[in-house]
């Protein structure tokens, strides 16, 4: 779309006709100075091409000249699709528009349908009260004074034709706009039924609150149900019980069993008085019966008694007279055993005094015995003795001893051991000669060597003298020799010694002395050991004591025992001591005699004790016969008393009279007893009063019961109707009923709310995803006019196509990692980026194939001079591609911009 | 003699799936059929109406609900009711009955609550008439409820006519669950004339001498026999009685089902619910099944047309819908364009909604409201 000219008419400040020619194609300058009437040329466009001409809105009015009442008329010529067009519209007064299009004329509204197909705006949004381009695209694209520092707000309608633009650029329709109606009319009924927390809502919310006082309900009734079933069961148990209460023949059955049992209780008593009497009756007639008996029984005892005690008393004089006569055989018999037992105790006297003579010659015969042994000892000892005194004196005589014979043997070992060093150095000369040799070796004699082989080891300086050959001096070339010789010497000299000190000559003779100092030893300590052996045990010694016994004390001992014998046979009166073995079978006899004289003795000491006893106990008997006949004879004589007494008081006859009457008195008073009892009735007064207070406890309860019976059946009743006349059958049926349509309601609700969720996050889904698709064509509009006016810059982009920051690259590319904030920038980038948007917008627009062109009022006013170079380096550029018309009061920017400059003149 | 059999009026029966408007209807057309009853015994020259069980729905009705059919009864004073419990209705201990009996029965109703042969008004040409009850003393009784009609003794001659509620068949294959169970000959067995029966919703004839009349009112899709809405008047003037139905019942209750894959079958479904009664639908009671497979157009045809416009028409359309699924054709979605946001939304539903997972069906709503906000929007101006 090309402007070619707009016309103004009373419009606004203009009370002329004025005009703008001679647009050209790219870009296009309008300079004028501040109130040269640029904005109102922008407002005309506005007006032409937006505004219908019939309407009357604040906005239009505004049109009008400052005279009023005026007619504002525009006129615009322009060119799009290869036609020429030509619009002009009167506004408030005898408003018209027409259009001639491609040689077609449009009056009226026909004029306007036939503007908005081609501006590319719905007629419909035009009704709306001046909306039309604020909310088209073209609102972006004709930017007044002032809105050039701000991105363009976009109405819905300039962003669907964004979209659109972007959809055709992809090549499909992405329906972003309508995906936002759809949605404004999926949320309202979304949030009548759930809040800002997804939670149900007003009627949504009420199912569940209906279903659950449903349920409540059903509980409760089904409750009272259960209680009625209850209830009714108990009416009819106690109207069962309260039937048989007052069931009148149990009424009167109960009452003749009381009467019945009353006059029976009175029975009782009576017969029981009666009863009593006759019982104490037969008690006393039996208590004199009694006493009368006991008086007979009494007097026959007595005369037994009597009878018994004269038997008595004859026995008891009996049996003392033979207690006495045993008691005097007793004293006899005693006498003579006395006598016996004196006659033993002699014997057994003699029979110990044989034994201790017996005794002592048996002794006397062991000491001698023990001295003989002891004297054959001592014999044997002597002799071993004298050879120990032997032996000892020999030994004293060999001087060399153990440690003698070590001494020498070291000097040897130490001699030998010099003269094998020496050897050790010597030099070895090996001859074989046919005819002998001399040897002549320093220090030592000459010696001839036999003929034949020959090994010599030499030491010290030698000659061999061969005879016919002449001599050879041998000098051995040993180290130390000197010193090994003197040591040899030394060695040899000490082992001399040695010898001599013992008075020996060589290490044979040495050892020959020490064998036989050996062999001495031996023998001695043979000799000693014998010595000791007839020691041992010869003589007694005291307990612990360790002293060895010897010689002296053996003869000491020996001679102690000849004293001992010596005496012991001088007691027994003899000089030679008896033969052991005789006096051991004397004494052995001798204890014989004594035990059996002793036994003898003791036989006679207990006869003598028994008869003693058998005395004591016949005396006793004697005693106690005595008390016994007078104890008998005092009873004898009361017994006889108390026979008299009785008699003189209540003779014989007269007391069996009376046992005969009291007699009868008893069975007479027993027949009447029986007699009694016979008639008597059955039970006790106690059980009689205890069955009628039962019976009566009976009849009070059945009485209590049936008034008790009659208040529950009344009640229950009168709770049963109550509950039953509501019908709770039915009730229950409602509350199903009503629970089940509220779930019902519910799932409605439910499912309702799911299925408007899921379409309202589906197309939410769908929308963000096309608008990620979309936004990025309109990057790639943006970035070529970005990168000339900021390079190493990126955009970054919000929803409803505004740009949100700013970020830079570094200069290896990579992005800063905090992007400024667009309304952070700075009034002058804040312009220029939003120009660059609406360049943007157009390229769009162009490229979709749809009108667009770009009207800047009074726009780069913040812009420093690089930038602004810039910006005019863009504006060129995109003047290539669209119209741009700028109106500038600068006249730099006029200047630089360069383009095609227009005027504004007077018609 | 002539009377009417009836059985299981189920007064106070509640319709768990009807609106509240229905639901006052339909209760409101139990009682009313009492009324037609009495008109057709009277009509019929019939003096005895007999009532084999369920009179009442629940064994606790409200006053009111317990009244209702008396008060209709006393209507017709010319008329002798002779009602017996039912399972529904058990004669228990200050149940109901006792509650009838303490409110106090017009002289033309009688209720029966114990087995007794009870002597009718009315006989047959010179033969006295004896009515055999059968007493439900409780919901489930086991056993037969009519062996004692065998033994019940009544004069020489006389007409034994059985009253009972129970089924002469065991339904269930446990042994133990044979409640109320009525031998199936004994009409022959205790020589009874004829056996009226209640329990089974639908008429039929269980044996020569054995009825069930069914409810006067339907009241239910499936209820075997003639689906209810009948009543019986047995005649027994001659040697061989005759039993003829009389449709007394207002509603007819359909079960109906349908594959809907077009427009075709929308409309012979609409047709075919329409002419259940042309003359007045609101007589109809239909529970209709629908499976198949519907486009967004055809799709909101069945909407408009069978669930609002059929749904309107009749007393009460109760739709099962659970296997009717809706299709985005090709064409439901070229209307959305190519591409775009919107194709892709729509997109993204129709794949949820072929998938089996559990919220397929909410997917397929979602599509349709999403193709039907479109459509609206795009014939918006």
């Amino acid at each position: 779309m090309k402007l070619r000219a707009i016309e103004l008419d009373q419009f606004r400040k203009f009370d002329r006709r004025v005009r703008v020619d001679g647009l050209g194609d790219g870009v296009n300058v309008l300079c004028g100075p501040n109130e040269h009437g640029k904005s109102t040329v922008l407002a005309a466009l506005r007006a032409v091409l937006f505004d219908r001409h019939g309407s009357r809105t604040e906005t239009i009015r505004g049109y009008q000249n400052h005279r009023g009442n005026t007619a504002p008329s525009v006129a615009l010529e322009f060119e799009h699709e290869g036609g020429a067009h030509r619009i002009e519209k009167r506004f408030l007064s005898r408003p018209s528009a027409r259009m001639v299009s491609d040689g077609t004329a449009y009056e009226g509204d026909a004029a306007e349908e036939r503007l908005a197909r081609l501006l590319g705006v719905s007629v419909v949004s035009r009704a709306a009260k001046d909306a039309a381009q604020t909310a088209s695209i073209w609102g972006a694209l004709l930017v007044a004074q002032g809105e050039s520092f701000a991105q363009a707000r976009l109405g819905e309608g300039a962003r669907t034709t964004l979209s659109e633009c972007l959809e055709a650029e992809l090549g499909s329709v992405s329906g972003g706009a309508v995906i936002g109606r759809l949605l404004k009319q999926v949320q309202p009924p979304i949030a009548a039924l759930l809040d800002g927390h997804g939670k149900p809502r007003d009627r949504y919310k009420a199912t569940i609150a209906d279903r659950d006082a449903a349920i409540a309900a059903i509980a409760l009734l089904q409750d009272r149900r259960r209680v009625l079933e209850d209830d009714l069961a108990a009416a009819l148990t106690a109207r069962r019980e309260l039937a048989r209460d007052e069931d009148p023949a149990i009424a009167e059955h109960a009452a003749e069993a009381l009467a019945v049992a009353r006059r029976h209780r009175d029975a009782v008593l009576g017969t029981r008085a009666r009863l009593e009497q006759a019982e104490a009756a037969v008690a006393l007639s039996v208590s004199a019966h009694a006493e009368a008996v006991a008086a007979q029984e009494r007097r026959v005892l007595r005369a037994t008694r009597l009878a018994e005690t004269g038997r008595a008393l004859a026995k008891l004089a009996t049996d003392e007279t033979e207690a006495r006569a045993r008691a005097q055989a007793a004293q006899a018999a005693l006498e003579g055993r006395r006598e016996a037992y004196d006659e033993a105790g002699r014997r057994h006297e003699a029979a110990e005094r044989t034994l201790r003579k017996a005794v002592a010659a048996f002794e006397a015969a062991g000491r001698s015995d023990v001295r003989n042994a002891a004297a054959s000892r001592l014999a044997l000892a002597e002799i071993e003795a004298a050879r120990v005194d032997e032996l000892s004196a020999a030994l004293r005589h060999l001087r060399l001893d153990e440690n003698g014979m070590r001494g020498l043997q070291d000097a040897a070992l130490a001699h030998r051991g010099n003269e094998a060093a020496l050897l050790a150095q010597a030099t070895s000369v090996e001859l074989s000669l046919d005819i002998g040799a001399q040897l002549l070796v320093e220090g030592e004699p000459p010696r001839t060597l036999a003929p034949g082989d020959a090994r010599l080891s030499l030491t010290r300086p030698a000659e061999l003298v061969i005879p016919g050959a002449g001599r050879m001096r041998i000098v051995p070339a040993a180290r130390d020799q000197e010193r090994l010789h003197a040591a040899a010497q030394d060695t040899a000299r000490a082992l001399r010694r040695g010898l001599e000190g013992f008075g020996l000559e060589t290490m044979a003779q040495a050892e020959q002395a020490m064998s036989r100092r050996r062999d001495v030893s031996a023998a001695l300590d043979q000799a000693q050991r014998a010595l000791g052996e007839c020691l041992a045990g010869a003589v007694p010694v005291g307990p612990g004591s360790k002293a060895r016994p010897d010689i002296e004390t053996l003869r000491r001992h020996v001679a102690m025992l000849d004293a001992d014998v010596s005496e012991r046979l001088a007691s027994l009166g003899t000089e030679r001591a008896p033969d052991l073995a005789i006096a051991l079978s004397d004494r052995d006899a001798a204890l014989l005699l004594e035990e059996q004289a002793r036994q003898a003795s003791v036989v006679a000491r207990d006869a003598l004790l028994s008869p003693d006893a058998a005395r004591d106990i016949a005396d006793a008997a004697l005693k106690q016969a005595e008390f016994a006949r007078r104890d008998q004879e005092l009873e004898n004589q009361r017994l006889s008393a108390e026979q008299a007494r009785d008699e003189a008081a209540e003779p014989l006859d007269t007391l069996a009279l009376r046992l005969q009457l009291t007699a009868e008195t008893v069975s007479a008073r027993r027949t009447e007893l029986a007699s009694v009892a016979a008639s008597a009735p059955e039970g006790t007064p106690e059980m009689a009063d205890s069955a009628i207070r039962r019976l009566e406890e009976a009849q009070s309860n059945r009485r209590t019961r049936i008034g008790t019976l009659r208040v529950d059946i009344a009640r229950l009743e009168s709770r049963i109707v109550a509950e039953e006349g509501i019908g709770l059958d039915e009730q229950i049926e409602a509350a199903t009923r009503q629970r089940e349509t509220a779930a019902r309601e519910h799932d409605a609700f439910r499912r309702e709310a799911a299925i408007l969720m899921l379409l309202r996050d589906t197309l939410n889904q769908a929308d963000r995803e096309a608008r990620a698709r979309t936004l990025a064509p309109l990057m790639t509009w943006l970035s070529p006019y970005l990168q000339a006016l900021f390079p190493r810059a990126r955009l970054s982009l919000g929803e409803d196509f505004l740009i949100t920051g700013l970020s830079r690259l570094d200069a290896i590319g990579a992005e800063e990692a905090d992007g400024e904030a667009f309304d952070a920038l700075s009034h002058g980038t804040r312009e220029q980026i939003a120009i660059l948007s609406r360049l943007a917008f157009a390229d769009m627009l162009l490229a979709a194939g749809k009108p667009a062109f770009l009207v800047l009022d009074d726009a780069l006013a913040f812009a420093d001079p690089v930038r602004m170079e810039r910006m005019f380096d863009i504006l060129a550029d995109a003047g290539r591609r669209m119209q741009i018309l700028v109106l500038t009061c600068r006249e730099d920017v006029a200047a630089g911009l360069g383009g095609t400059r227009v005027r504004l003149e007077s018609v | 003699m002539r009377f009417v059999h009836t059985s299981d009026w189920q007064i106070g029966k509640g319709f768990r799936f009807a609106d509240d408007d229905t639901l006052a209807v339909l209760q409101d057309q139990r009682l009313e059929a009492i009324g037609r009853i009495g008109r057709l015994a009277r009509d019929q020259g019939a003096r005895l109406v007999l009532v084999a069980g369920d009179a009442w729905d629940m064994a606790a009705p409200s006053d009111r609900t317990l009244r209702q059919p008396v008060e209709r009864m006393r209507q017709f004073p010319d008329v002798h009711w002779h009602l017996i419990p039912g399972n529904h209705d058990p004669n228990l201990t200050g149940g109901l009955w006792e509650r009838l009996l303490r409110a106090g029965l017009p002289d033309n109703v009688h209720a029966h609550l114990s087995p007794q042969p009870v002597q009718l008004a009315t006989g047959a040409a010179g033969r006295e008439a004896w009515l055999l009850p059968a007493v439900l003393d409780r919901r489930h009784a086991f056993g037969d409820p009519t062996a004692g009609m065998d033994e019940a003794a009544t004069p020489d001659g006389a007409l034994r006519i059985g009253l009972a509620h129970g089924s002469v068949r065991s339904f269930g294959s446990d042994p133990g669950s044979a409640h109320n169970l009525i031998a199936p000959d004994r009409a022959r067995c205790s020589g009874l004339a004829h056996l009226a029966l209640g329990d089974w919703h639908g008429m039929v004839a269980a044996g020569e001498r054995s009825w069930y009349s069914g409810t006067p009112e339907p009241d239910g899709f499936d209820r075997g026999g003639d689906g209810g809405g009948s009543v019986l008047l047995v005649s027994l003037d001659d040697a061989v009685p005759t039993v003829v139905p009389h449709r007394v019942g207002r509603f007819l209750w359909r079960q109906e089902r349908a594959m809907l894959t077009g427009r075709a079958d929308i409309d012979a479904l609409e047709d075919r619910l329409r002419g259940i009664d042309r003359d007045d639908p609101s007589r109809v009671l239909a529970w209709l099944t629908v499976e198949g497979s519907l486009g967004l157009e055809d799709h909101a045809a069945y909407e408009d047309r069978i669930c609002a416009g059929v749904g309107s028409a009749l007393r009460a359309l109760r739709i099962d819908a659970a296997r009717l699924e809706l299709t985005a054709s090709p064409d439901d979605l070229a209307s959305l364009g190519t591409a775009g946001a919107l194709r892709d939304a729509a997109d993204r539903l129709a794949v949820r909604a072929s998938e089996q997972q559990p919220d397929r069906d909410i997917a397929q709503a979602a599509l349709q409201r999403l193709l039907f906000l479109a459509a609206r929007e795009a014939t918006t101006p």
